[in-house]
């Protein structure tokens, strides 16, 4: 009975400690943050009791010690060094391992008992007074959400509701909202008749009954007042950001005013809510509000299944494909519309499906964090990490392939980019070297970038390398980007002295290789001294992609629509009559692939040929075809391992009739290209 | 700040106690027996607080109410209504009855001190 949990509890308890890492990482720049505290607490005490309830007894002790420990801290007994995240950060590492079952207890009971002596250490060290000083400093504040809905004879009852809004107001800090329907509450007021609503967002220090006390003489379905407590904040993260301004007091009354109102469900805000219906719409708060904790909920379900259903949503797009051309034949209107239909529903499915897979960006570099952290205090280098574009959502897949090559990249980028303290001071930089990280959209890709600041490639010593290596010759002028490039062959190592860190410098080749298997690519920018960037561009999506169904002598071949910039027609005569093999486009000569070439197919004697422009990483070239055919949705089926070592395809894709149209490789072509 | 507050009660003892309190709050108490006695307090005079019997002798309670309300200088002053009534179907809401709120005999003085200061703040 209990098995059937275990599988899902791992999978919520990994997500857990990915952001117990990310609150220890935070707390260590700001220890007097009370938030993360309280987080990391919480974290804790949800790991003691769910462990326990599905067996993990070994988990529930050593959480249990951890959640005594950040209570102190909580308490204000305790100070936050650097010691305790270290040892919360080695906790995290054996929780894992305990997930995992491949923990031997001795590890768990070794961090117990360190544990232990800390909190008997702490509690001695208290001084007795200070911890009740410090909570009778320390007023909580609570935040209630007050609707205020007077009946419309209010006044006849000897009531104004402006002193229950004076009383709000004297008990904290609030922010106030009317909705006064068709007459202002000036004149609603003057008339004696309530139609007004108010919408009070309170932060005080009152306790909620104390709260409930100011609208004494009004009855029960005149006013509701609701608790938010952090908790609830948390889980929220809409919410949080909204009212965490709130919180804070950092906030304007026109900005408050805008959030308060994007809060509200929508049909409680402006000024259209049903005054003569306020019961209702009090009733209504709540559960809307919950409900909203519940969407914003996530499911894990096994990357197993989802790969099935892509599976499936891949064959429904492929059948709906066939199912097309066959129904073209029949000239049936009633068959076409449905099928019209069949097909918008499916690429909707597929869309969702895609949509699936994606997760944001952010819960692979919060792993980084960790890494970057230890590395730093490693070697003894200050980095200041900066992350951008968390949110950027991408291919679950992907994000995975590309885990190994980014710790590369910020390894080599520590490591060798970024120089110690005192070279960095000597050269007028900041003490702190800084590390980029920045995700972004571009196009149909995902755009990641890691920039240091650091000393940059030495491509002088790159030079030396690769004429060492025999890659290029003592006199041979190489450009900039030919050089940087060297630095992604097989094998090549600038570093003399191998790194603990980040090995012996395989790793630029071995990155190339797994972002180019994902269908994307890598480029590398670097100015001396100045620093070095290192983009990764990404396909969204893996499975599924747009493409543009070509003909080359008879062979079906596509080509991802997001490479191609354009497409035109040009005479055979004017293409192939020179000797070099360039094209003029945009006033600037780009490279000419003849594919037919390329292929060891015979010339073509068709006159006009298909030109098609093509852009990977802003380098331009141009591949002829005999002819387009049209666009093509290609359910991407990964190629044998016979055809591993051919340069010119990334996959393969099912026609409607059955066949196998290649996907031409665009990047690998480049390359292949340039270097005959 | 001395308010002037009209306390309509038929039984002299309770009357009194109601009297004594709202003069220890600082206050100056109008009396009266019941309901019919009560209405030569609203000839424009100022009252800022009524506290009413229910059940009275000529005139009771609610019909006092109407009274007081029916005037325009009293129509928005705050009413409460002491009442020993356990019977909930009998007494019926604030909001229908337009008063400011239901006192329950015998009340603890502390909260009705707290009620009284609360609704004259």
């Amino acid at each position: 009975m209990i098995d059937e949990f275990v599988q899902g509890f791992i999978e919520e308890v990994k997500e857990l400690l990915l952001q117990l890492e990310d609150d220890l990482i935070g707390l260590e720049k700001d220890p007097g943050n009370l938030e993360t505290v309280n987080n990391i607490f919480r974290v804790m005490h949800t790991l003691k009791g769910s462990a326990g309830m599905v067996g993990f007894k070994n988990i529930q002790d050593l959480t249990h010690e951890f959640e005594g420990i950040y209570e102190q801290i909580r308490e204000g007994q305790r100070n936050i060094d650097s010691s305790i995240v270290d040892i919360t950060l080695k906790g995290k590492d054996v929780i894992l391992s305990m997930l995992t079952g491949d923990a031997d207890d001795g590890k768990g009971q070794e961090l117990i008992d360190i544990i232990r002596k800390m909190t008997a250490k702490g509690a001695r060290g208290k001084s007795p007074k200070k911890p009740k000083v410090s909570t009778e400093v320390r007023v909580s504040s609570h935040l209630y959400v007050i609707l205020f809905s007077p009946d419309k004879g209010v006044f006849e009852r000897g009531l104004d509701p402006d002193k229950v809004i004076d009383e709000l107001k004297a008990a904290g800090e609030t922010h106030i909202l009317l909705h006064e329907k068709k007459k202002s509450w000036e004149k609603q007021k003057e008339e004696k008749v309530c139609h007004t609503v108010w919408e009070i967002y309170l932060r005080s220090s009152l306790a909620y009954s104390e709260i409930g006390d100011i609208f004494l003489f009004f009855d029960k379905d005149e006013f509701s007042i609701f608790e938010l407590s952090r908790e609830e904040l948390q889980i929220d993260p809409f919410l949080e950001e909204k009212l965490g301004k709130l919180y804070k007091n950092k906030i304007t009354p026109e900005q408050q005013l805008k959030d308060c109102l994007d809060l509200l469900p929508e049909q409680q805000s402006g000024a259209q809510l049903p005054a003569e219906k306020p019961v209702d719409s009090i009733a209504e708060i709540k559960p809307v509000e919950t409900s909203r904790y519940d969407m914003e909920a996530t499911v894990n379900v096994s990357s197993h299944k989802l790969d099935e259903l892509m599976n499936l949503v891949s064959e429904l797009v492929t059948l709906t494909a066939t199912m097309e051309v066959h129904a073209s034949r029949f000239n049936d209107p009633r068959l076409s519309n449905t099928l019209e239909n069949v097909e918008k529903l499916t690429k909707k499915f597929r869309n969702n499906a895609l949509d699936l897979r994606l997760v944001p960006v952010g819960t692979l570099l919060s792993k980084f964090k960790r890494q970057i952290r230890d590395l730093s205090k490693e070697l003894g280098k200050k980095v200041n990490l900066l992350i951008e574009g968390q949110d950027i959502e991408i291919d679950k897949t992907i994000l995975k392939s590309i885990e190994s090559p980014l710790q590369h990249i910020i390894r080599n980028s520590i490591d060798h980019g970024l120089e110690p303290e005192e070279e960095r001071l000597s050269k007028g930089k900041s003490p702190e070297g800084m590390l980029k990280i920045t995700a972004f959209y571009s196009g149909a890709s995902v755009i990641i970038q890691v920039q240091d600041d650091g000393r940059g490639i030495n491509l002088e010593r790159v030079r030396e390398c690769a004429v060492k290596k025999g890659l290029a010759l003592a006199d041979q002028v190489l450009s900039k980007q030919e050089l940087i490039s060297m630095i992604m062959e097989p094998g090549f190592t600038t570093s003399d002295n191998i790194s603990m860190v980040s090995g012996r410098g395989v790793g630029m080749n071995v990155v190339r290789k797994e972002l180019n298997s994902v269908g994307g690519g890598l480029e590398v920018f670097t100015e001396k001294n100045l620093g070095t960037s290192i983009t990764m561009k990404l396909p969204t999506t893996l499975t599924i992609i747009d493409t543009l169904m070509i003909d080359v002598a008879n062979s079906q071949i596509l080509i991802p629509i997001m490479d191609i910039e354009y497409c035109f027609k040009e005479k055979r005569q004017t293409l192939f009559n020179k000797d070099n093999r360039y094209i003029q486009y945009k006033n600037n000569p780009i490279p000419l692939i003849s594919l037919r070439e390329q292929f060891s197919y015979p010339a073509s004697d068709i006159e006009d040929l298909m030109v098609i422009i093509i852009n990977k990483f802003d380098r331009k070239y141009a591949v002829v075809a005999d002819l387009i055919i049209g666009e093509h949705q290609a359910v991407i089926k990964p190629l044998g391992d016979l055809f591993v070592n051919q340069p010119f395809f990334s996959g393969g894709s099912i026609m409607v009739d059955g066949k196998l149209a290649f996907i031409l490789d665009t990047n690998f072509l480049f390359n292949h290209i340039t270097k005959i | 700040m001395k308010k002037r507050i009209v306390v309509v009660e038929d039984f002299n003892t309770s009357r009194q106690i109601i009297k004594k309190t709202l003069e220890s709050m600082g206050h100056k108490v109008e009396e009266a027996a019941d309901g019919r006695e009560a209405t030569r307090f609203f000839n424009g005079g100022q009252v800022d607080l009524v506290i009413t019997d229910y059940n009275m002798p000529n005139m009771d309670g609610g019909a006092l109410v109407e009274y007081i309300r029916s005037k325009e200088e009293y129509k928005y002053i705050p009413i409460f209504m002491l009442s020993t009534e356990t019977n909930i179907e009998k007494q019926t809401r604030a909001r229908e009855a337009k008063i400011t709120a239901w006192i329950k005999k015998p009340f603890e003085v502390t909260e009705f001190k707290k009620l009284v200061e609360k609704v004259l703040s």
